[in-house]
């Protein structure tokens, strides 16, 4: 369990559902600081804070912990993929979880009977608010997996009141990085270990998105839906992060 | 006219993207990390969204202590930090290392992501073509 001095939060980006499909990061709005001369609004980067106890040896085990809940999400989603890929939407088929998985599937297979029923009324889809709805959302969508792979990012480390080390990467992956002058080796270890874990959970929301969408392309082809490879990508989404979400709620028995 | 609108927010991406792809390819020949320090009490000026860490600031002593250049072709220039008996500075050469090997690995994802980003986006207009 994670204690009050403790905290991993994200501002600037926009997540699919304004919630971090990993469970890791709490989403904050984006504030601008005191110091800025000019105070737009306008977010350029994101901003990745990790707030650890002053205490080494439980920052360390703290870190470690996410790390490994990092990893293990990325197994996951190894899983998932490969499931999404032999997914037939034509045939009643049972995944091979070992989890509850009416749910998600029950909720994908849904979104997939609803649009599947939109195509066959091409003729008035045009005039459908459900499908002008969801077309929407699915440009959104899009705009936002092109902002979290564009934007920069900040990465701000504290174990308890003092601030350990800065590090800003640009567009391009330039690395800039400043530390407290008085900052000691373990300190700035655990920066690293901030920068890592941060750049690791923007690739594996990448992953996710990515997933999203060939997810969909590959489903749009099985039950032959018309656009359904943009259409089914929220719906994709969705089941994607829901099953992370079930997964990762697995006992592991030994 | 809907099948229109897709095709064009496929095409949109696609070519948003690529764009961005073109941009990252000429941008992406040099790789550079620097490592700064800086007193505690100027720490706090430096944080908070949206601070320019371009910008120079009034009186700041942030001092440049280690530098990484690496260009497309390998060439790479170093400048080592020193103490104040001109020895290098292992706990900040260390440091800054331990960042040029994470900043190398984090363009290789990120050329891999870009790849099958636009990979899924080709296919998608492709199908949506058809």
């Amino acid at each position: 369990m994670i204690s009050r001095d403790v905290s991993f939060s994200v501002s600037g980006i926009d997540f699919p559902d304004g919630v971090d499909p990993l469970g890791l990061w709490q989403v904050e709005k984006y504030r601008i600081s005191s110091f800025t001369v000019d105070a737009s609004p306008l977010m350029t980067e994101s901003v990745w804070r990790i707030q650890l106890p002053d205490t080494l040896e439980e920052a360390q085990n703290i870190m470690q912990s996410q790390q490994y809940n990092i990893e293990q999400q990325q197994h996951y989603l190894d899983i998932i993929e490969s499931q999404l890929a032999d997914y037939n939407p034509k045939e009643n088929y049972n995944l091979s979880f070992v989890t509850d998985r009416d749910s998600p599937l029950a909720t994908l297979q849904s979104s997939i009977t609803e649009i599947s029923a939109w195509s066959t009324a091409y003729n008035t889809t045009g005039a459908n608010p459900d499908y002008i709805r969801l077309y929407e959302q699915c440009e959104t969508f899009l705009g936002r997996f092109k902002d979290i792979m564009s934007l920069q990012r900040r990465i701000e480390t504290r174990t308890g009141q003092n601030l350990v080390g800065l590090t800003h990467i640009d567009w391009k992956g330039d690395y800039k990085t400043i530390w407290e002058k008085q900052a000691t080796p373990p300190a700035m270890h655990l920066h690293i270990k901030s920068v890592n874990l941060a750049s690791t959970s923007r690739m594996v929301v990448l992953r996710i998105i990515s997933t999203a969408v060939s997810g969909a392309l590959s489903i749009a082809i099985k039950a032959a839906i018309p656009g359904g490879q943009i259409l089914l990508i929220p719906a994709v989404y969705h089941f994607v992060s829901d099953m992370l979400r079930e997964l990762k709620n697995i006992p592991v028995h030994a | 006219m809907a099948e229109n609108d897709l095709r064009r927010a496929v095409n949109k991406f696609t070519s948003d993207l690529a764009a961005k792809a073109e941009s990252f390819v000429n941008d992406i020949t040099t790789l550079e990390v620097r490592t700064f320090t800086t007193p505690s009490h100027e720490f706090t000026a430096l944080v908070g969204d949206g601070v320019d860490l371009e910008a120079p600031i009034d009186g700041s002593h942030m001092q440049l202590r280690a530098y990484t250049k690496i260009n497309f072709d390998c060439d790479t220039t170093i400048c080592l930090p020193v103490d104040a008996n001109n020895q290098v500075d292992r706990s900040v050469w260390d440091m800054h290392q331990t960042m040029v090997e994470h900043a190398l690995k984090s363009r290789q994802e990120m050329l891999r992501s870009m790849g099958d980003a636009l990979a899924s986006a080709l296919r998608a207009l492709q199908l949506a073509s058809e």
